[in-house]
């Protein structure tokens, strides 16, 4: 037994290592697709947005969050102690709260008197509730009363480089304690303060506006949280438990979907191509075959020495394809990151992932060559010490092979369509598309071919027809590597039809907040004529909007934002009330089909409103004017009519109180977009009047560019006076978005550099297996260089047909998968006719370089 | 894992034949592509006596010694080596068979390629259970005497024709199995590694081995003892 073992060893590692090119080749088609597995795995799971990072980000290490319903800025807003007592008496004993309230609007001077107004929180992130909020780079936060905690880009913006610096506020002198950064977003601007002190009671006054309170609370072990939710929301507050995370986290299966579409793709691939390679390898291995059982050796040493080889050639194809992975991840997740410009944090190798991967690619290494190497040992010693493989009943192994490749692709394309979650229609669908397709088409084309080949009228020139009947002279392995390359080009194109289409959902899906050619100023004091004027001639902007301003009405002296009623309105309970307070409104926006966000209703007047939303016909303009109609900026979710609604506070949560309906004008050049920072419908100075609506908050101004204009321009072409406490808002994507489709080209360029060391490999093979007939071609003759055209000819073909096949069959099945995933579908043709053109010249100068020079007749099989 | 078979040569007493076909017939395929290889044959080889095999290309002289070594079944009629009936065998009982009475040297490409000279030689040694230490031992003798001791650590495609054929000799005595077959040893050779390699399957017919030669070389044949002549699977000289 040992004996057979070590013999098997023996035969089996030997053959690895005396033909280093096909060992190097086969190791090369089950590393490749191990690496490039190994290496996506690696970097999505670093780039993902894990439950853990999700809830530390938006809850810290609390069980979840309170929020006042109160709309309004509340007299006790900076006096936690004071709103922390009312609360008292509807918590359980022993909760712990941290208080937590949004700043907008504050103006922060660094120490050379670089200043910037930005929003933040009143919070203390030295309290343990709050940890996770922020990555701390620098510092330890601080609960003391006059110290801040920056972000490292507001820092920079203000001229601090380190913690123990101070800034100041108003008159107020702010100590920075840390320098922390926003992981999802690493351009955020922001700070926090420890709310309750004297100076940040006087630095939140300064502020434009405050949020409504939050805290962040742990329960007690024996809390019943049920009753305790009943009771808190009769009392004006609401709990959000830390399990709302879900939403944000979800942002990555898109992209996790996208790389398991890769990862099947992958598999089916390392399937047919080791498959195809081992089959080579076998039929190489023949005449030892035969000699070992000539020599008395039962067939298990020799079944055993195929698979020890196959397992010696996948540990290193695996081993290498994981190192190679890991290292690839670990080089390009910090440049994407940083392209993204988001904290991914540390690599994570997703190791899991990568040993699964390995394992699998070496069973199938091994499944793979035991099938060939059962199936030769089935046939008399002497047939195979004759080398050459018998020449079957063609139609029998036809059918075999082409049942074979179905099965696969078959298998392959069900677990795909099962996983991704595709409709039942689309992934039966796909299934039979992608397996029948590919199989199909490779047998009706070399039926085509066998019968068109011998006629002398094919218009092909002369060494094509030659290269075509050496390609027919072995129809079973033609047909299983135009099989094997099909399905290579088929993963690739669906690879590639997938990453784009994803990239294009993404792109579709992100809501912009503003046009990206414009810019939006909120300016401390009106601006005259004169000075946009100026700001549009020294931007160079096409036009400068004249000011507008929030719409509001008053309530018992308070000021209510108003808004059009449109299908946010989903998140209003059977009570009437809103179900979230408006720190909480994301979930209610993200849900509704309008994406309008709340508040939205703006004042301007006629030449304001044209540049907002369009421009209007004269007798649109008299009803704007006169106040008989509003006009809409945006037409999503908006009709022919629009009711203006205001958040009215009842004392157990929000109402919606109508204020006013008017006809809604839709201007023909209106935007066809939803912008957040736009508000959605104008209403004119006198329409205002009528409705008894108000103008509130500080002017702001459109300003509208040929091309994206810069923050920092925009800003200093204001009046100098206005310059310190006006803010300038341009578009920027989020960092997923611009990640995904950053990451396109090089997802395209991967699969196409994959596919081609694939071909690569495949042809090398081929050739090499048809060293002896090409040495053959010579001694009869033949000139190396026809030899070498006779082989670029074939191995062209080859890939022509396969991938023509795959592709075709990979626009069918990426199709079929998309629309399960109910995405549209954008097809990157250059990408794909990069990837066809690489593939065709790979495998012509490989089939030619590979041909052997010499026509020297081989002593040893 | 010593087989079961019995090595000794001619079990059935001194006179008897290493190995005795009666009435063998192979037919290879069916119908139009019917080919009746062998018909009928009938034929002795006996212990220390070389034996040649000689007839036109095609007139089934392999055909014959891959029976006979049990690489291929015959369709009808009996075989019997050293006391064992082949015709009654599986795949597996042949392949075991084989290990413990046959030695098979071919035209060409008898060496396994990724295995050294030495590990050649060695390989029929281990296959029929013996030491490793004993089996390089017996492989070095071997080697030795077929006049290729240097090359122990090559691989073949490091060796000359002759060479390889020699390696190929020293692993069909190396085991001392009492059958050696071999199809055209010489087909490839020029005429003075044919006359070495002929000069070798004498000396090891002469330690008592049953030494049948298929061949179309003249040479070899004048070295036989006994000369068969087959013509369309027919034993037409020197059969039973
Ligand atoms: N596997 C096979 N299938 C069909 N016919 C076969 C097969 N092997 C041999 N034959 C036929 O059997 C006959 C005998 O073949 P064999 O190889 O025994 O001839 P041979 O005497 O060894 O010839 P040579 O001197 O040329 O080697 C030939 O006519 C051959 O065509
Ligand atoms: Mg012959």
């Amino acid at each position: 037994m040992n004996r057979n073992r070590r013999l098997a060893w023996i035969l089996g590692w030997r053959l690895a290592s005396r033909s280093r090119l096909r060992t190097l080749l086969v190791c090369l088609t089950i590393a490749l697709p191990v690496a490039a597995g190994t290496g996506v795995a690696a970097v999505t799971a670093t780039a993902r947005v894990s439950m853990p990072e999700a809830e530390a980000a938006a809850f810290g290490s609390a069980d979840g969050r309170l929020t006042a319903l109160s709309g309004e800025r509340s007299a006790d807003a900076t006096a936690p102690a004071r709103l922390a007592e009312q609360l008292k008496p509807s918590l359980p004993g022993d909760t712990r709260l941290a208080y937590d309230i949004d700043v907008l609007g504050l103006t922060i001077r660094g120490p050379e008197g670089r200043q910037s107004t930005v929003d933040g929180r009143a919070v203390n992130l030295a309290d343990p509730l709050t940890d996770g909020l922020y990555r701390v780079d620098q510092g330890a936060p601080s609960a003391q009363d006059g110290t801040i905690v920056l972000s490292a880009v507001l820092a920079d913006a203000v001229g601090i480089t380190k913690t123990g610096q101070s800034v100041s506020i108003g008159s107020g002198q702010f100590t920075v304690s840390a320098l922390v950064a926003d992981r999802f977003d690493l351009g955020h601007r922001l700070f926090a303060l420890p709310p309750g002190g004297p100076k940040a009671t006087a630095a939140l006054a300064s502020a434009k506006d405050l949020g409504s309170p939050r805290w962040f609370v742990t329960w007690p072990p024996q809390a019943d949280l049920p009753t305790v939710s009943g009771k808190l929301k009769g009392a004006g507050y609401a709990y959000v438990s830390s399990s709302q995370a879900a939403a944000i986290s979800g942002q990555g299966d898109a992209m996790d979907s996208t790389a398991l579409l890769v990862g099947l793709g992958l598999l089916a691939e390392t399937v047919l191509l080791v498959t195809a390679a081992f089959a080579v390898v076998v039929r190489s291995q023949r005449r030892h075959m035969g000699l070992l059982a000539a020599l008395g050796a039962p067939a298990k040493v020799t079944a055993s020495f195929l698979r020890t080889h196959a397992l010696c050639v996948a540990m290193i194809g695996s081993l290498a394809g994981i190192a190679a992975g890991q290292l690839v991840a670990r080089v390009a997740a910090p440049v994407l990151a940083e392209r993204a410009g988001a904290d991914w944090g540390p690599v994570d190798g997703a190791w899991a992932t990568s040993l699964v991967l390995a394992a699998v690619a070496v069973a199938v290494t091994v499944l793979a060559s035991m099938l060939p190497s059962r199936a030769a040992l089935r046939e008399d010693p002497t047939a195979l010490l004759k080398a050459v493989p018998p020449v079957h009943s063609t139609r029998q192994l036809r059918l075999r092979t082409a049942a074979a490749g179905t099965l696969v692709t078959a298998t392959v394309a069900g677990l795909a369509a099962v996983v991704i979650n595709a409709g039942a229609l689309t992934a039966v669908l796909g299934v039979i598309v992608f397996a029948a397709g590919i199989t199909a088409t490779a047998l009706v084309l070399s039926s085509l071919a066998a019968r068109k080949a011998d006629t002398s009228y094919l218009p092909l020139p002369a060494v094509f027809r030659s290269a075509m009947r050496s390609l027919l002279a072995f129809p079973v392995r033609a047909i299983t590597t135009v099989i094997a390359l099909g399905v290579v080009a088929a993963v690739s194109t669906t690879v590639l039809i997938a990453s784009a289409s994803v990239a294009h959902k993404q792109r579709e899906d992100y809501l912009p907040e503003l046009p990206d050619t414009s810019a939006l100023i909120i300016s401390s004091r009106p601006l005259t004529t004169t000075e946009r004027g100026a700001l549009r001639s020294s931007t160079g902007a096409s036009e400068v909007s004249t000011g507008y301003q929030r719409a509001a009405i008053a309530r018992d002296g308070k000021q209510l934002p108003v808004s059009p009623r449109t299908d946010f309105l989903d998140c209003i309970d059977d009570r009437g009330l809103l179900k979230y307070g408006n720190n909480d409104w994301q979930p209610c926006y993200l849900a509704s089909k309008s994406h309008i966000p709340f508040p939205a209703v703006g004042i301007a007047d006629t030449e304001g409103a044209e540049a907002l939303a369009g421009t209007m016909t004269d007798e649109q303009r008299q009803r704007y004017e006169s106040g008989q109609a509003a006009v809409a900026v945006t037409p999503v979710g908006l009709t022919n009519e629009v009711s203006l609604v205001a958040m009215g506070r009842k004392p157990d949560g929000f109402v919606l109180e109508n204020t006013a309906t008017l006809p809604l004008i839709h201007p023909s050049t209106a935007r066809k977009t939803e912008y957040q920072q736009l508000p959605a419908v104008l209403v004119s100075q006198a329409g205002a009047r009528t409705s008894s609506i108000i103008p509130v908050g500080s002017a702001t101004y459109l300003l509208n560019a040929d091309s994206k204009p810069a923050q920092q321009d925009v800003l200093r072409a204001l009046p100098v006076d206005a310059q310190a406490d006006s803010t300038v808002t341009v578009e920027s994507g989020p960092s997923v978005v611009g990640a995904v489709a950053r990451l396109q080209p090089a997802v395209a360029a991967i699969s196409v550099l994959t596919t081609m060391l694939i071909v690569a490999a495949m042809v090398s093979l081929w050739t090499s297996d048809l060293r002896r007939e090409y040495q053959m071609l010579g001694a009869v003759g033949a000139t190396a260089w026809w030899r070498r055209r006779l082989a670029s000819s074939m191995s062209g073909l080859l890939i022509v047909i396969s991938c023509v096949t795959g592709t075709l069959w990979g626009i069918a099945a990426s199709i079929a998968f998309l629309t399960g995933m109910d995405t549209d579908i954008a097809v990157p043709a250059g990408w794909l006719a990069v990837t066809v053109i690489t593939a065709v010249i790979t495998a012509a100068v490989m089939g030619g370089a590979l041909v052997p020079r010499h026509a020297r007749a081989q002593r040893q099989a | 894992m010593r087989t079961a078979v019995s090595t000794t040569p001619g079990a059935g007493g001194p006179d008897e034949p290493v190995l005795r076909l009666e009435g063998v017939h192979k037919v290879y395929g069916t119908g139009e592509t019917r080919h009746v290889a062998l018909d009928g044959v009938t034929v002795d080889f006996h212990a220390a006596r070389l034996t040649a095999l000689v007839g036109h290309s095609g007139s089934g002289k392999s055909t014959l010694l891959n029976i006979s070594g049990g690489l291929e079944q015959a369709t009808s009629g009996t075989i019997t080596l050293a006391g064992h009936v082949l015709t009654k065998m599986g795949p597996a009982e042949l392949t075991r068979t084989r290990a413990s009475l046959v030695s098979y040297v071919f035209q060409e490409y008898n060496l396994i390629r990724t295995m050294t000279v030495l590990e050649n030689v060695c390989l029929p040694l281990e296959l029929s259970g013996m030491a490793r230490a004993e089996a390089r031992r017996r492989a070095a003798t071997a080697l030795e005497r077929t006049g290729v001791p240097r090359h122990t650590r090559k691989f073949p495609d490091q060796l000359s024709g002759g060479e390889q054929q020699r390696v190929a000799i020293a692993r069909a005595i190396a085991d001392q199995r009492p059958l050696v077959l071999a199809d055209e040893p010489t087909g490839a050779l020029d005429s003075a590694n044919g006359e070495r390699v002929v000069e070798l399957l004498r000396e090891v017919t002469a330690g008592g081995v049953a030494c049948v030669i298929a061949t179309h070389n003249p040479e070899v044949t004048a070295a036989a003892d006994h000369i068969v002549r087959i013509q369309d699977g027919r034993v037409v000289e020197g059969g039973a």
